[in-house]
């Protein structure tokens, strides 16, 4: 079987069990109670259920230390099994009975083969049925939207899918890490190397336990799965969020379809990475957190109607006698009793008593009502399904938690008016609350256990506790302050008159270089001429620094209108530069996508205000959208105008264009909502929409306007993933040892061994007679590159084939990946090559090629496992003076 | 009450049951034709002799040099390139071997203990041009330690010790067929065993090569010497070599700390060692393994005293009743055809009577199991094979007259002499002489045109370590072995383990649970066996190669080849069949005279590049 059909059916299948875990069994259990969401929100809501499920149940399971493939199976199924049955009100023991009833009767004879068999097809037809209904239904009823998402995704498929076809390894160095976390899963061990989000691996160490997938080919290609869900997020969101639906697809279109944007802002998806996976949760949360306004505020009004206006009314009022009866109760006049003694009481009593009884009726009225308010209801449903969401972004990566917050912020301000009511604010903050301490259990059931943090949490507790880079940056210009400034230095304020950089005058810079290089500023390396110091001002931020100037030049600097100018220009360029750099597809020649961006988003935000007019909670939402992009923005500018960076410039990208993109199918929506929606029937919104769509897509066509499949240089060679996959397959006993750079060594799944290429160099390195080296299996393979591969790292050599130049010069020295990187591995695999030509010639019928290509070796060494064969011999190079 | 119907069913389904059962027994009875030999017709005679081949001192083809003087180790060499079709040329001293770059020889066999400091360039030279050299001995220990030059051609890391003391030895698997073997006295059922010279210097081995056989020590020894990582790590890496293979670029040096060179032991690993340097090996084998008993069964009911005291019986009924149960037991758990060399009786002296019927029955037994009778002739204390035949003669004329006997074992006399009085005796039918095993003998000769000499190689009651080595030698060389065991001190036991039920567990196990991995050759009688040796000695034959496709050019259309390889298995073969040996080994049976095997790698990548 060639690698290409492999990848294909390992593909189909990483997908379908995802779809199982995702959609398909959630929709088993859930659909009764969602089938009155669209179909985008259901999508959503299985994906988050199916999500939440696989994470949690690994996570109890392994901190029980029960989690093999087993007890998952039982787990997941045999609920899954007995919550259907819950779902539908049957008993399983009585369904039970039931079928083994038809079987005894079929057995004993009562009741006979065409009997059964007319009572199978009839089943079988039903069912049959069922599927027909659902599909002219869900699909041809639906056919348009149904054949645009099929070609959205077929599409998507191919310009990301194709890469795998042409290289197969790992397109991410830390998947190696990520393969070694997993592995520690399987082994049992909850955060192998110290605590960090473990979602992702958890997922994907699901779908490996219970659906017999390779780690390695999830790490492959679970990349492609992961890009089709934020695409199908982007999609269901949109769709759900708008009015018209179609406009969803021009936000895919334009997310994905277009050649805009440049390789770079989608070469992470190239990989399954935490980032991407966690982006996947974004759109959800901020849908479900819309959507819980938009609910609220019907259940409230539907309270109130029923109420006849008086619910509110009454809820302050309670709030307030509440706080009057605690003030009671610390009186000690809490009590209300009707005693015999009644009768007896002055006037003045009674009628307090009578005051106190009415009140406490009245309050007890109250909480009644409150009671019926706080009932679980269609709103509390989109809490749930927000604090899934949300939960899941904390469990996976903490930047997805950063863009989920931000855009949850965005989301308060552009509901402000209920987001600060009591009966908003305080359930939301529960629910916040509970989505925190769904996602950090697990972290804290460890910590206690004594599992330290991993590197990589420590620096994001350091954010958080506000020990940033940037702050640690204005210590430093600070301390250089007070030491004082020389002649000949410059100083760099921004905006607000902050002191953001120093440039001495021998050219150094501290602080935010980038915020330097746009003035493009010359080191006065001459400072002996002060009066051409004293008077030279080259532009109103940047000052030759000369102790009395400085002063002046902060006080000038504080106008507000002239801070306020400076900033809209300082983000306006700093903006356009980030989208050039970061954004843009540099060879298709656009130009103006900043600009366009911009305008975007000031539309937008008109637009939200016009739309409010019509219809508020959708004119609200469309703030919040716009607002989270806008934010976005920022934050991909954050350093160039000195905000605090919480994510850097290069991965901000991402998640800004996700969010543009769904800004524009919005915008798209609300124009049609604002023209066509007078008519108050839905189609002719529809129809514009839909025909927008199709005239994108032949102008898009005609213009070759779309994109082209991204290939990505994987970080192995075919030749290396080829043999890999092909020992996997043929060796089931754990008989060999791959001798390889350092990809391999997690890919083996516990199913073999590995030794890294410099351990045996370095054991033969200086030969001496007694050198012995040896791997204690039956077979041991060598992975060679011929022309190594440029690993990360370029170098001056790239491309090279390995020599006998490279194979004299000297072993790489340190440890970890750089052993790996640039020369050094054109170093080792120069060694290696010819310590195996050597070694081939003194075993060589012990010692063959297993496969070779123009790039990659790989010979097998078969050896008889209690007389190992000694692997250190002298190869020529590794002996006296190179 | 039963009635008259029910009774009559009854009574015909019983007599219908008996005639059953005694028709079958009554056929059986008839049909044994216990005085006709069915491997009587099997051998051909004549005309072999000038078929063996004969070992010259012509370079012309392939040829071997030995270097040294007369000794075990040459006769081994020449057998092996006898039945190897080699010449050997002998030289005395190293500085006398010379060749061309054109016309280089297959193996160096030096004697190791005769060379001295000033042959060790030549060897170099050797080296240099890529021979493949054999140390059949050691060199001294002296010459070793002092010489780092000679320490590195034999792959020599240090010298450790200059005497260890061994707990046993163990051979790895690959080298000679039959797997891996543990030489080791863990029990004292394995203490019986041990026979190998387990004194030896402790020679630690350098990178380069490839051990076949080590020494073992004590695991804390090891540990104290070389350090409990090493233990756990690599437990075999420092262990004593006892032979092994060293390679500097081209060239390959065997090197066998021992004496198993000099005696058949060392053929087998003559064509391991070529193994070793081949890409591939085909050559014929023999493909037989007999078992024979020799003075059973005897026909006289003698020494009835202490018959009677150990077994409670007399002679005949322990052949009959405790004897016999046991070698047919043997035989079906081995599926073979024993071949009984029969004895009138033990004790010549002895006088008592032979009973017909005794005759009959012992030999139905035989019959029914489809072996084969011959004659003793190895003589007794007191009589010579002649005279022995001449008092046997008549018992053959009255009992067995129309047995035709083309077998006869001779015991340690001499085959010519045998072989006269065989034919004196009127015994002109008798083609295969089973001879004891003699250190420096021939396995398989022939004496004249008419007549092969096949030599014992295990007994059936012992089986050391060296004689397992000897066996698996034998195996890997001819796929031919030879039991043989005399069941005469059965009658005449002079101690407890000549007593039955010891001797018969040892005859059980090392029959059957010690050949187990040869079960893939042919069990035959002796005359088969016979057959099979002239097959193998008529057989001319040509091998060669083009890429994956090998093809072997036969003189006959059938015969027996052992196929080992590297790595390769065989994908197809036309002309022959095939039968899986071990991992790289396979016996081919030739049925064509032209064989095709395409072969390809065993292993191989699973998935290809591409779309």
């Amino acid at each position: 079987m060639s690698m290409a059909e492999l990848t294909v059916l390992q593909f189909i299948g990483i997908f379908a069990s995802y779809l199982t875990m995702t959609l398909f069994l959630p929709a088993l259990l859930f659909h009764r109670k969602t089938s009155k969401y669209e179909f985008s929100v259901r999508f959503m809501i299985y994906f988050l259920w199916g999500n939440f499920y696989m994470m949690n149940v690994v996570f109890l399971l392994q901190l029980l230390h029960i989690c093999n493939r087993a007890t998952l199976i039982l787990v997941t199924f045999l609920i899954a099994v007995l919550l259907f049955f819950h779902d539908r009100g049957i008993r399983l023991d009585e369904y039970l009975h039931q079928r083994l009833d038809l079987i005894r009767r079929y057995l004993s004879g009562v009741m006979g083969r065409k009997t059964l068999g007319r009572s199978v097809r009839k089943r079988i037809r039903g069912i049959f049925k069922l599927f027909l209904r659902w599909l002219v239904d869900n699909v041809l009823k639906k056919l348009f939207p149904c054949v645009l998402l099929f070609g959205t995704i077929a599409f998507t498929i191919y310009i990301f899918g194709s890469t795998y076809l042409i290289n197969y390894g790992y397109n991410a160095s830390d998947l190696v890490v990520h393969n070694y976390w997993i592995n520690g899963l399987k082994d049992g061990k909850l955060f192998v190397a110290g605590i960090y989000p473990f979602g992702y691996h958890i997922v994907l160490y699901f779908l490996s336990e219970v659906f017999g997938i390779r780690v390695l080919t999830l790490l492959r290609l679970f990349g492609l799965v992961q890009i089709l869900y934020v695409l199908l997020m982007l999609l269901a969101s949109v769709s759900a969020l708008s009015k018209s639906k179609y406009v969803t697809f021009l936000s895919g279109i334009l997310y994905v379809g277009l050649n805009i944007w440049s390789v770079d802002s989608f070469s992470r998806f190239h990989s399954p990475l935490p980032q991407e996976y966690g982006m996947v949760f974004i759109l959800p949360s901020v849908y479900f957190a819309i959507r819980y306004f938009q609910v609220k505020a019907e259940d409230l009004k539907s309270d109130m109607e029923k109420d006849d206006w008086k619910s509110m009314k009454l809820y302050r009022r309670w709030l307030i006698s509440s706080r009057r009866y605690e003030a009671m109760e610390k009186r000690r006049n809490r009590t209300l009793y009707y005693t015999s003694d009644f009768r007896y009481l002055k006037f003045k009593d009674k009628v307090k008593r009578c005051i106190a009884i009415l009140q406490c009726l009245i309050r007890r009225q109250k909480e009644r009502h409150i009671k019926e308010m706080m009932r679980f209801r269609e709103s509390s449903w989109m809490l749930v399904y927000f604090a899934l969401a949300f939960q899941a972004t904390l469990a996976v990566h903490f930047y997805a938690t950063i863009i989920t917050g931000i855009a949850c912020i965005a989301i308060a301000i552009g509901f402000f008016g209920k987001f600060i009511r009591g009966e908003y604010f305080k359930v939301l903050m529960q629910t916040g609350i509970i989505a925190i301490i769904c996602a950090v259990y697990p972290f804290a059931f460890a910590y206690i256990g004594g599992t330290p943090f991993q590197g990589s949490m420590n620096w994001a507790l350091g954010v958080i506790s506000g020990d940033t880079a940037d702050s640690q940056n204005s210590e430093e210009l600070q301390e250089e302050l007070e030491k004082g400034l020389d002649e000949g230095d410059a100083a760099f304020y921004d905006s607000d008159g902050n002191l953001v950089a120093i440039m001495k005058k021998d050219g150094t810079v501290i602080g935010s270089e980038s915020f330097v290089k746009q003035f493009d500023i010359q080191p006065n390396m001459d400072s002996s001429d002060s009066t051409q110091a004293e008077d030279t001002v080259e532009s109103e931020n940047v000052k030759t620094v000369n102790k009395s100037l400085v002063q002046k030049v902060k006080e000038r600097l504080l106008g507000l209108s002239q801070k306020l100018r400076n900033g809209v220009i300082t983000c306006k360029n700093s903006f356009k530069e980030s989208i050039d750099d970061y954004v843009v597809n540099k060879d298709s020649g656009y130009k103006g996508i900043a600009k366009a961006m911009m305008v975007l988003l000031l539309a937008s935000m008109g637009l939200s205000i016009l739309v409010r007019c019509k219809d508020s909670d959708y004119g609200r939402m469309l703030t919040s959208i716009s607002l989270s992009a806008g934010f976005l923005m920022l934050l991909l500018i954050a350093e160039k105008i000195g905000l605090p960076v919480l994510i850097d410039a290069n991965r901000t990208r991402y998640f800004m264009l996700y969010f543009i993109c769904m800004m524009f199918g919005l915008a798209v929506d609300a124009v049609l909502y604002l023209l066509l929606s007078w008519r108050k029937l839905i189609r002719p919104m529809r129809v514009v929409a839909f025909g927008l769509v199709v005239v994108t897509l032949v102008v898009t066509y005609q213009h070759k306007l779309y994109a082209k499949p991204y290939h990505v240089e994987a970080q192995e060679t075919n030749g290396a993933i080829l043999c890999t996959a092909s020992i996997l397959e043929t060796h089931t006993k754990k008989d060999f040892t791959i001798v390889s750079a350092n990809d391999e060594m997690q890919m083996l799944d516990a199913s073999g061994y590995h030794t890294e290429s410099i351990d045996l160099l370095r054991e033969m390195e200086d030969y001496e007679e007694d050198a012995y080296f040896a791997c204690p299996t039956k077979y041991v393979y060598i992975y060679i590159e011929k022309v190594p591969l440029d690993y990360y790292t370029s170098w001056y050599g790239s491309g090279s084939t390995v020599s006998e130049e490279g194979a004299s010069m000297e072993l790489p020295k340190g440890d970890g990946v750089d052993i790996y990187t640039g020369e050094n591995r054109f170093i080792v695999m120069s060694r290696l090559y010819y310590w195996a030509e050597a070694y081939e010639r003194m075993y060589p019928n012990e010692m063959q090629v297993f496969y070779e290509d123009d790039d990659f070796i790989c010979y097998e060494i078969k050896q008889n496992t209690s007389a190992l064969l000694n692997l250190a011999i002298n190869y020529g190079f590794n002996v006296g003076e190179k | 009450m039963v009635s008259r119907r029910n009774f009559a069913m009854i009574s015909l389904i019983m007599f219908v049951l008996l005639g059953l059962f005694m028709f079958t027994e009554a056929a059986k009875q008839q049909l044994n034709k216990y005085d006709e030999n069915p491997y009587g017709d099997v051998a051909t005679k004549g005309g072999e002799c000038n078929k063996v081949y004969q070992v010259t001192d012509s370079t012309e083809g392939a040829y071997s040099i030995y270097v040294g003087e007369e000794s075990g180790i040459l006769d081994t060499a020449r057998q092996w390139s006898s039945l190897h079709h080699s010449n050997l040329v002998s030289e005395e001293t190293v500085s006398d071997v010379s060749f061309s770059d054109d016309n280089k020889p297959e193996f160096i066999i030096v004697q190791g203990s005769k060379i001295s400091d000033s042959d060790v360039d030549t060897i170099g030279e050797w080296i240099e041009q890529g021979m493949s050299i054999i140390f059949a001995d050691m060199p001294s220990l002296k010459m070793i330690k002092g010489n780092d030059t000679l320490r590195r051609y034999l792959g020599i890391s240090e010298v450790y010790q200059d005497e260890v003391e061994l707990t046993g030895m163990s051979l790895r698997e690959g080298f000679l067929i039959g797997g891996a073997g543990d030489y080791v006295e863990d029990t004292d059922y394995e203490e019986d065993m041990q026979d190998l010279d387990l004194t030896t210097p402790w020679y630690i081995l350098a990178s380069g090569t490839k051990m076949y056989l080590s020494g073992e020590i004590e695991h804390q020894d090891y540990i104290d010497n070389f350090g409990e990582e090493n233990y756990l790590n690599y437990p075999t890496a420092f262990l004593p070599g006892i032979i092994w293979r060293n390679s500097i670029e081209d060239s390959r040096i065997f090197v066998v700390n021992g004496d198993y060179m000099e005696s058949d032991t060392g053929i087998g690993m003559l064509y391991a060692m070529e193994y070793e340097v081949s890409g591939f090996q085909i050559y014929p084998v023999v493909n037989a393994q007999s078992t024979v008993m020799t003075a059973y069964p005897t026909f006289a009911s003698e020494n009835g005293e202490q018959m009677n005291e150990i077994y409670s019986r007399d002679a005949i009924s322990v052949m009959r009743d405790i004897v016999w149960p046991a070698l047919v037991e043997i035989m079906t758990n081995t599926n073979s055809h024993m071949t009984f060399m029969l004895q009138s009786r033990i004790d010549y002296s002895d006088k008592t009577s032979i009973d017909v019927g005794d005759v009959a029955m012992l030999m139905r037994f035989l019959g029914v199991q489809e072996t084969e009778a011959g004659i003793s002739a190895g003589g007794t204390d007191s009589l010579s094979s002649l005279e022995q035949l001449q008092y046997d003669k008549s018992f053959y004329d009255e009992y067995l007259s129309d047995y035709k006997f083309t077998t006869a074992y001779v015991g340690s006399n001499s085959p010519t002499e045998v072989s006269q009085a065989l034919s004196q005796e009127g015994y002109t039918d008798v083609s295969t002489l089973l001879k004891d095993y003699e250190n420096t003998g021939d396995i398989l000769s022939f004496l004249d045109d008419d007549t092969l000499v096949l030599s014992s190689v295990n007994t059936g009651s012992s089986h050391t370590y060296s004689e397992d080595l000897r066996a698996r030698s034998i195996e890997t060389a001819l796929a031919y072995s030879m039991i043989s065991e005399d069941l005469s001190e059965v009658i005449y036991p002079q101690s407890k383990d000549q007593h039955w039920e010891n001797l018969s567990k040892k005859l059980s196990s090392y029959c059957v649970t010690l050949f187990k991995q040869y079960d893939a050759f042919d069990e035959l009688t002796l005359s088969e066996t016979g057959q099979r040796v002239r097959d193998y000695y008529n057989l001319e034959y040509n091998v060669s190669r083009t890429g994956k496709v090998i093809q072997i050019s036969s003189s006959t259309d059938d015969g027996y080849f052992i196929f080992r390889t590297h790595g390769e298995k065989i994908v197809d073969i036309e002309g022959a069949d095939y039968t899986k040996l071990e991992d790289d080994a396979y016996l081919l049976h030739i049925k064509d005279q032209l064989v095709k095997i395409t072969m390809n790698k065993e292993s191989e990548v699973y998935y290809y590049e591409g779309n």
